[in-house]
């Protein structure tokens, strides 16, 4: 750890050529706090000798509606920019919900949501949210952009596509569908300041009769390797009437898909399961009744 | 490597080499000699070592230095003006919300930073706003009374 | 009772504007002169034999100042303990736990420190190791089972076995008898100042350490006499502690920190990280307690057998004296006379064990009070009427031969149960059950058993040239808010307004003895040495003040700093104007002192030994709502009322209620240390779960002053009752809402659920 070196680029330029130059010898640094703790711990991989900040790259820390209604968050947004955000309160209310669960106002104020994402832990409250609301990642490089749905970001606990000379720069939410209800609630121990032992995020759009399933978006994070989408879940709900019954089908179903660490010392495989069944189960019925369902 | 920095503490400008690896919550109490923030868990999961980063309450243990640089920190020595003690430190005071101390300045500053945004918080914003500040001693009950207190009178 | 001009007044802390400026100088942040960074290698195994240590890279580094091992110790190796000795300075052999003090160095900075400790090649020859309590107390029954300490016949660091009245008899005589067993996991005490010592050795004989150590006299002698040193060579330094719970007693810090500046001549600071107290601290043993009642239709208890395990880690430390309490204490909540008593503290190959606050009391009176709710149901009685058939009472002689003097047990009882209107319950609401717990439980004033049967105080007063009071105590303030008692009850003796008194920072070299912040010895034990002092200080004053206006040294009235003839208003003098004529005819200011010794110890009727001099008594009630489906506690409610005597601070009082209850959540439902092959896998705030501020219940506070004859203004002990009762409280409030017998703690929400599904024990 000791003899980090430090670039702060002033331009996005400037952060990609350094970036570029650099290559896996750089890590970036937004808020830092997932950096710092890990740093100090002598857990930086072997070869990593600069740390390149974000902090004055200008541009990065807007939340904004582009002209196609999508939202957009840059890589510098914070978790409380998020809390505070009335244009996310209006847009992806789950989304805020996600970002007001984590850690405390003093994380919030500091911990970015797209370099939680880039860490990319299994249990991130952002996470199954973003999947639900099927979030894509801007990802630039000197070379080249790409644009990364975040369902084939993580390709493993804390691990993602990302490659050398890369930074998300930000992240792109497209509209929800009319007659929508979101949530996502975190399941942990204390009323603040754990990691989720299970996140669950819904997304229900109704038909016009507000009695079908249009659309179903369920997120799962802390239960399996990497976050994910309840495919399965979804797919018996989708198209189908609303129904109670149907509800606690999908809930069954999403609770034998997911897959969780049957090795955790935190907390057995087998409760995580049930939690997701008995949460999923809650947040459809709380996203039905935000959304307007006639059950 | 040393890194040049300007960092605004209390209304102080200090120019500071720095290593990279270093944090704020390090400069201020080995450089500057800062007693008043505390240090324990050194992971964002105890607040000891809050302080207010142009404004926002941040845990100083996980800020680097670097990153600081060019921002205003107020510290607990920073709070009373002119040898005046704060409101927050006062009710704190009065209203023995103080048993060991230890997690006083953080806590002290995370009330503050919570009246400057919302001065009439409830009961329930107060108790979320310091969540994130670990006391062992007083069941936090009357450090929440100590900062009701304050937004009933009225702080400066 | 008395009325009183400064107690029970709502006086601010003495050292709070200190603390909330941000300029009050823990021991952590002391900082001495040429202070230099120490630091300690410990061992990566739960039990092996050290084959070498290399030290020879680490000794050449640039920047290192000394480099100790058990081989180079710049004093004699001596086995020390505090209640058995078995535990050396550094490791000479053998390790006994991930953790374990190997070697240290001091060296100018932190990564030099670090660097050195990392050149340390050490070569051990790894040995099997008990790293659960349950092995080890099974294989302690097996001959020729491998032994963690060689020279102990059996891997069992201390047996207790107490039979009082016929138990025998006492069981056959009940109507029903009721068994069960109960466990408790390994908490800690997470204190917020780390365990830390600044020890500076000079050559001219002077060893001055600078701790956060719950009792600073103590920590003198153990140093003086464990390093070989002349008692006065030795001097304790402290302003006050951030925090202690049980958990700062051990003094090896102190001890490293010295040897490693006997060797460079400088000062030398260990600090112990957040990881390094949870590895290396001292904390709660985990615990298996069995019981046995026997009770009569009435209910009342005619028998009862309780067998107490409790973890004792690799050395013995004050864990030993948590199994003294864990197997006896909450006996003597109720009169049943016929007990058998028998505990078992098996070493394993985990870090050592500690005390934390209750010291054994909180596990008995959760395996009792639990007892007591499952025995009043099934007898068809409220369980509030079970414990008044049951209380113990003043004038009692209890089974373990306590003699209560003073006794609000039952008034505490009736409060709480109206308060909380427990007869009543919320309706289910969807999936939440709600329920209400109510626990009894009794604590000691001081302890003689903390330290040799001497369980006393000293205190020494001085009354400068200018009238203000200062007291020298060796009673620490851990943060319960005692220097600024002991200043109010010095206040209210002398008749000075309590602004005029000041405690100074604990400096062996002027303090007197003190056995320090353990079993709630402080206020009563310390307070009754103030007060003596404070009266004899008096004594001084009316002498010098009969000269001034002429009268007898008994005619002489003191009150908030005046002082006049009784009676008379022609001359008014202040205390300044007295203390400074003292000071001038003596050349010396005003010095007094007293002491006052705990009247605890062997009662020959008896055969029994009283451990204290008072005895505190509570009742608490919890009301939680639980999520049956997740299996997750909320605590909504809690109610607690406490005999204490006498209310000295009213802010203090409820403050360690406050602090109590939160503690006492997190050990009922979140806290647990968790432990993988030895090692320490929730050594952090994040997976060990202290509750924060949304974690809390309102909490309804009630005291019921009994006025004890011998605790200072009737005052007795409150800081560690505080605590004892909550998790047997929010235990029962859970087993009421949803019908599991709650029999282990914490109540993980997991362990709920399947224990509600299951139709078993949680």
């Amino acid at each position: 750890m000791s003899g980090l070196a430090y670039a702060r680029p002033g331009s996005l330029e400037e952060l990609l050529e350094i970036l570029s130059h650099l290559g896996p010898r750089a890590r970036i640094i937004a808020g830092g706090t997932d950096l710092v703790p890990a740093m100090r711990r002598g857990k930086f991989p072997a070869g990593v000798d600069t740390l390149v900040s974000l902090s004055s790259v200008p541009g990065l820390d807007r939340i904004w509606e582009d002209g196609q209604g999508w939202l957009r968050l840059g890589a510098r947004v914070t978790h409380a920019d998020v809390v505070r955000s009335e244009l996310v309160a209006a847009r992806a209310r789950l989304l805020q919900e996600a970002c007001r669960a984590v850690g405390s106002v003093q994380i919030r104020n500091v911990a970015t949501v797209v370099g939680n994402i880039c860490n990319s832990g299994p249990s991130a409250d952002t996470s199954a949210p973003l999947l639900a609301l099927e979030a894509t990642l801007r990802v630039l490089s000197r070379q080249r952009e790409r644009m990364i749905p975040l369902g084939q970001f993580y390709t493993g606990p804390s691990q993602n596509v990302l490659e050398p000379g890369e930074v998300v720069t930000e992240i792109l939410i497209p509209p929800l569908p009319p007659r929508s209800g979101s949530v996502y609630v975190k399941f942990s121990p204390r009323s603040h300041m754990d990691l989720a032992w299970v996140g669950v995020a819904v997304i229900v759009a109704l038909d016009e009769s507000l009695s079908v399933f249009e659309d179903v978006r369920l997120g799962l994070s802390a239960v399996a390797p990497v976050p994910m989408r309840a495919s399965r879940a979804e797919a018996v709900l989708k198209g189908q009437p609303v129904s109670l019954d149907r509800v606690e089908e999908a809930a069954r179903l999403a609770s034998e898909e997911c897959n969780p660490n049957p090795r955790s010392r935190r907390v057995p495989a087998w409760y995580r399961r049930e939690m997701v069944r008995v949460l999923t189960g809650r947040c459809m019925r709380t996203a039905l009744e935000r959304a307007g369902a006639k059950i | 490597m040393k890194v040049p920095i300007e960092l605004t503490v209390n209304g102080r400008v200090y120019r500071l080499d720095v290593k990279t690896e270093t944090t704020l919550l390090e400069v201020l109490r080995e450089n500057l000699g800062l007693l008043g923030t505390k240090k324990r868990c050194e992971s964002g999961d105890c607040g000891a070592c809050t302080v207010l980063l142009d404004g926002k309450a941040v845990n100083s243990c996980l800020l680097l230095a670097v990153e600081a640089a060019g921002r205003s920190v107020t510290t607990i020595e920073g709070l009373a003006a002119e040898g005046e003690l704060h409101p927050l430190q006062r009710a704190f005071v009065e209203k023995g919300a103080i048993q060991c101390g230890y997690c006083t300045p953080g806590m002290i500053l995370a009330a503050k930073a919570l009246l400057d945004e919302n001065p009439h918080p409830t009961e329930a914003e107060i108790r979320e706003a310091i969540a994130g500040n670990l006391c062992r001693c007083t069941g936090y009950a009357k450090i929440v009374e100590a900062i009701m207190e304050v937004s009933r009178r009225g702080h400066l | 009772m008395a009325i009183c001009e400064v107690l029970g007044r709502p006086v601010p802390r003495k050292e709070g504007v200190a603390k909330a400026a941000g300029e009050f100088v823990f021991p952590t942040d002391v900082v001495i002169p040429g202070m230099v960074v120490g630091k300690i290698l410990r061992s990566p195994y739960s039990h092996a034999l050290i084959k070498s240590i290399d030290t020879s890279a680490a000794e050449k580094m640039e920047g290192v100042l000394a480099v100790v091992t058990a081989k180079n110790l710049p004093v004699p190796i001596v086995v020390y303990g505090q209640d058995q000795a078995d535990e050396t300075i550094l490791c000479v052999d053998k390790v006994r736990y991930i953790g374990d003090e190997v070697a240290a160095v001091a060296a100018v900075d932190e990564e030099t420190a670090q660097a050195a400790l990392d050149a340390i090649r050490v070569e051990y020859e790894v040995l099997p190791a008990y790293t659960d309590f349950e092995t080890s107390i099974q294989q302690a029954s097996v001959e020729g089972a491998p032994l963690i300490h060689e020279g102990k016949a059996r891997n069992i660091a201390l047996e207790i076995h107490n039979v009082r009245g016929d138990p025998e008899r006492g069981f056959a005589e009940a109507d029903f008898i009721f068994e069960q067993e109960y466990t408790t996991s390994r908490v800690h005490q997470a204190y917020l100042e780390a365990n830390v010592a600044v020890a500076h050795y000079r050559r001219d004989g002077r060893l001055e350490i600078w701790a956060s150590t719950q009792w600073p006299a103590r920590l003198r002698e153990d140093v003086a006499r464990i390093l070989g040193l002349d008692i006065t060579r030795v001097r304790v330094l402290q302003t006050q502690v951030g925090g202690g719970f049980g958990g700062k007693f051990c003094p090896k810090l102190a001890l490293v920190a010295s040897v490693l500046s006997m060797k460079c001549g400088r000062p030398v600071r260990i600090v112990n990280s957040l990881k390094d107290d949870f590895e290396a601290g001292r904390p709660f043993g985990s615990s298996r307690v069995r019981v046995k009642t026997g009770v009569k239709k009435d209910g009342t208890i005619v028998a009862r057998e309780v067998k107490t395990i409790m973890d004792n880690g690799a050395y013995s430390s004050s864990g030993l004296s948590c199994l003294v309490v864990a197997c006896t204490r909450a006996n003597n909540v109720y009169r049943c006379k016929n007990v058998r008593e028998d505990g078992y503290s098996p070493y394993t190959n985990l870090v050592p064990t500690g005390a934390y606050r209750g010291y054994g009391n909180q596990v008995l009176a959760f395996a009792l009070e639990r007892e007591t709710e499952r025995i009043a149901r099934s007898l068809g009685m409220d369980p509030a009427e079970f414990r008044l058939i049951n209380a113990t009472q003043a004038g009692d002689v209890t089974v373990d031969g306590y003699v209560i003097r003073s006794c609000g047990l039952a008034e505490t009882i009736r409060w709480v149960a109206e308060a909380s209107d427990f007869k009543t319950r919320r309706p289910p609401e969807g999936s939440i059950r709600y329920g209400k717990g109510m626990a009894s439980a009794i604590h000691v004033s001081g302890n003689i058993i903390s330290y040799k049967h001497w369980d006393a105080s000293g205190a020494i007063i001085r009354i400068d040239q200018d009238g203000k009071v200062e007291l020298f105590t060796a009673e620490p303030d851990i943060g319960q808010g005692s220097h600024t008692i002991l200043a109010q009850i010095a206040a209210e003796e002398l008749g000075v307004p309590y602004e005029d008194v000041y405690v100074r920072p604990i400096d062996t070299d002027v303090a007197p003895f003190g056995v320090g912040a353990v079993g709630s010895h402080v206020s009563t034990v310390g307070g009754n040495a103030v007060r003596v002092a404070a009266r004899n200080a008096r004594r001084e004053l009316e002498a010098t003040a009969a000269r001034m206006l002429g009268c007898t040294p008994d005619e002489v009235e003191i009150r908030g700093g005046r002082v006049r003839r009784r009676g008379s208003s022609e001359r008014e003098l202040t205390v300044r104007d007295v203390a400074f004529r003292y000071y001038v005819d003596n050349c010396i200011p005003l010095y007094a002192r007293g002491s006052w010794r705990s009247v605890g110890g062997l009662n020959p009727e008896t055969g029994l030994t009283n451990p204290s001099s008072a005895y505190s008594f509570a009742t608490h009630v919890a009301e939680v709502a639980v999520d049956v489906e997740t299996g997750k506690v909320r605590v909504l409610n809690y109610w607690a009322c406490h005999d204490v005597g006498r209310v000295l601070n009213l802010a203090a009082a409820q403050g360690q209620i406050e602090g109590g209850v939160a503690q006492g959540i997190g050990f009922a439902l979140t806290e647990e240390m968790q432990f993988e092959g030895g090692r320490v896998t929730n050594a952090d705030f994040l997976d060990y779960k202290c509750p924060v501020a949304a974690d809390m219940p309102a909490i309804h506070i009630h005291f019921v002053e009994t006025n004890d004859p011998l605790g200072p203004f009737g005052a007795k002990g409150l800081g560690e009752l505080a605590f004892v009762p909550v998790p047997a409280a929010i235990a029962n409030a859970v087993a009421d809402a949803t019908g599991v017998e709650v029999t282990s703690l914490p109540i993980t929400p997991w362990r709920l659920l399947e224990a509600m599904r299951s139709g078993t024990r949680g």
